[in-house]
């Protein structure tokens, strides 16, 4: 059984379609990368399976089971959990206390459980700004925040909304690792992003979003290959990027 | 930010924030003592203010973490007033239990209202909240054994179960003002260090990451509007206790129980426990000061606010937060 369906999902503010017709479906454990030009309609795609928003037509199913018309709440207690391209840190707050919200509302624990807190805080480097406000955290780190506070929510979908961009080098070999091992867990990963090479080094799978409909859909190599990829990401070469 | 690591290393805040819980700890040792040391008039302002202190907090939960911008709180004063006045006049009730009962009554009133209310978002909720305490107005004055549309003083006997002498009667009144206020700041204070603090906190920072994150923030927004209801009800039975007497335009006052509430929180600093105090102390004061400038003296509060809202949104309070000071009331939970 699938983890996650979508069955011709549309959205559209007022004139404007953001999603159209959009269906795919991803098997429990697998890994999806989605490209595309920017206002494509990507992250509205993960407002809509994280519930954020609502579809105008079509369904979201998550584990056989229709959430089309479920809340954000209940989709992260069901076990998605997402990252927001634009940070959402909760700036009263320190980080760890970011951390203590997903960790106490976001699973059926209802007691807070610092060791847990700890460890994430570990895997996504910021323990040591643990007790800092996250209001004066960096963008990177923000974007760090994003992931850290995801998996707190103990996760079986989780969506990651261009936590790579801007990163150096080392710092995005560093967070391949980290997420390559969340999808060792098991855990199912679709993440958009534009460092197509720092996808490809996890998914196994590609879509390409553009005019909020899906263009092209399969492996990294085949989707990079078609003339309409090449088009959207002229002059970049995945061979060459890769290596 | 990197005066904020000087902050944090050097021993500065830890001795500003012993002389702030000194500071704290006095004006609560005096405050406890007030029947002793102040005037009849003077008890009469304090317990006002720490009457408005009540309503402050319950306003600032509400709006301060909630982002439920109410005008129309004077629906749960009102309403407190009246329902204690129904309580202890034809229910029998003993005064000091009509008090808490009111509480209550309130409280359950305000699931069907909040239900409603929250059909509205943003300004539509602060308009509806208004048009509601408005409703409630004009039903009170339909009561004719409540007085309608004129009032009704509470039964000299009434007042007089209290305690026998007049002086007993104000030490008894101020005790109930002081723990209103004091229990008003303490539930809050709890609640925030509790689960819903985790909760109130980030709803107030970010609602969609809250959601997200997995927090029912419909049910959050819920159970604070009645809450908040109930703390301003209960304030609401007391003030009208004191008065002992009530009018539909007396109880439901926007000017009285919103406008100025509102003021002293924005002024004070939103979504912290120590601004309303602050802003309950900068109000008496100004109120001391102007009382004789009649309107300008309003003219001159509003100036204030709006000037408090340019300069710095955050109020008194905040910006002092901002520039180190630390706080007073810590919810703050650290990774050892």
């Amino acid at each position: 059984m699938p983890i996650l369906e979508l069955n011709s999902v549309s959205k559209r503010y007022g004139a404007l379609t953001v999603t159209d017709d959009v269906s795919f479906s991803l098997e429990e454990g697998a890994t999806l990368g989605i490209i595309g030009p920017n206002r494509g309609g990507k992250s509205t795609l993960f407002n809509l399976i994280g519930g954020t928003d609502r579809v105008n037509e079509g369904a979201v199913l998550f584990q056989g089971r229709d959430v089309t018309r479920t809340g954000a709440a209940d989709r992260c207690h069901a076990g998605i959990a997402r990252s927001f391209q634009i940070p959402h840190p909760f700036v009263g707050m320190t980080v760890f206390e970011n951390l203590l919200v997903a960790d106490a509302f976001g699973t059926t624990e209802r007691h807070a459980r610092e060791d847990r807190c700890r460890n994430i805080l570990d895997q996504t480097g910021l323990l040591p700004k643990a007790n800092r406000p996250a209001g004066s955290l960096t963008l990177l780190e923000r974007k760090r925040l994003e992931l850290a506070r995801a998996l707190a929510t103990d996760p079986k979908l989780l969506l990651l909304d261009e936590i790579a961009g801007g990163l150096t080098e080392g710092e995005c070999k560093s967070l391949v690792e980290t997420i390559k091992s969340i999808r060792d867990r098991g855990v199912s990963i679709i993440w958009i992003e534009h460092i197509v090479h720092a996808l490809t080094a996890v998914v196994e799978r590609l879509i390409v979003i553009d005019y909020g409909k899906v263009i092209a859909d399969g492996a990294p190599a085949d989707v990079m290959a078609l003339p309409v990829v090449k088009e959207i990401y002229l002059g970049i070469d995945l061979d060459e990027q890769a290596a | 930010m990197a005066q904020l690591d000087l902050l944090s290393t050097s021993r500065g805040p830890d001795v500003t924030r012993l002389a702030l819980i000194g500071v704290g700890l006095i004006v609560f040792v005096a405050l406890a003592a007030a029947p002793f040391w102040a005037g009849r008039a003077d008890l009469r302002l304090l317990m006002e203010a720490l009457s408005f202190l009540a309503l402050a907090q319950m306003w600032n939960l509400l709006a301060g973490y909630t982002g439920l911008i109410s005008v129309g709180q004077q629906a749960y004063v009102g309403l407190g007033g009246y329902l204690f006045f129904a309580l202890a006049m034809f229910a029998g009730i003993p005064v000091l239990w009509a008090i808490p009962l009111a509480a209550i009554a309130a409280g359950i009133i305000a699931i069907p209202t909040g239900w409603i209310a929250f059909r509205l978002q943003g300004a539509y909720f602060a308009i509806g909240t208004w048009v509601i305490a408005e409703v409630f107005r004009l039903i009170a004055a339909q009561f004719p054994a409540l007085g309608g549309g004129s009032g009704i003083s509470l039964p000299v006997a009434l007042a007089r179960s209290i305690a026998e002498t007049r002086g007993g009667r104000e030490m008894v009144m101020y005790y109930i003002a002081f723990v209103l206020a004091a229990g008003a700041v303490l539930a809050v204070w709890l609640l925030l260090r509790s689960r819903w603090g985790l909760a109130l906190t980030a709803i107030r920072d970010s609602e969609p990451a809250a959601a997200s994150l997995g927090v029912n923030i419909r049910r959050v927004k819920f159970f604070v509007y009645v809450g908040t209801a109930m703390g301003t009800a209960l304030t609401g039975a007391f003030i009208f206790l004191q008065k002992l007497r009530i009018t539909p335009e007396a109880a439901f006052s926007v000017t009285e129980w919103s406008t100025f509430v509102i003021f002293i929180v924005v002024i004070g600093g939103l979504g912290t426990i120590e601004g309303p105090i602050i802003g309950v102390i900068l109000f008496f004061l100004l109120r001391d000061l102007a009382a004789d400038l009649g309107t300008w003296y309003l003219i001159g509060l509003g100036a204030l606010a709006i000037a408090v809202m340019l300069i710095d949104r955050r109020g008194i309070w905040g910006a002092f937060r901002a520039r180190g000071l630390p706080t007073l009331f810590v919810t703050q939970r650290t990774l050892k």
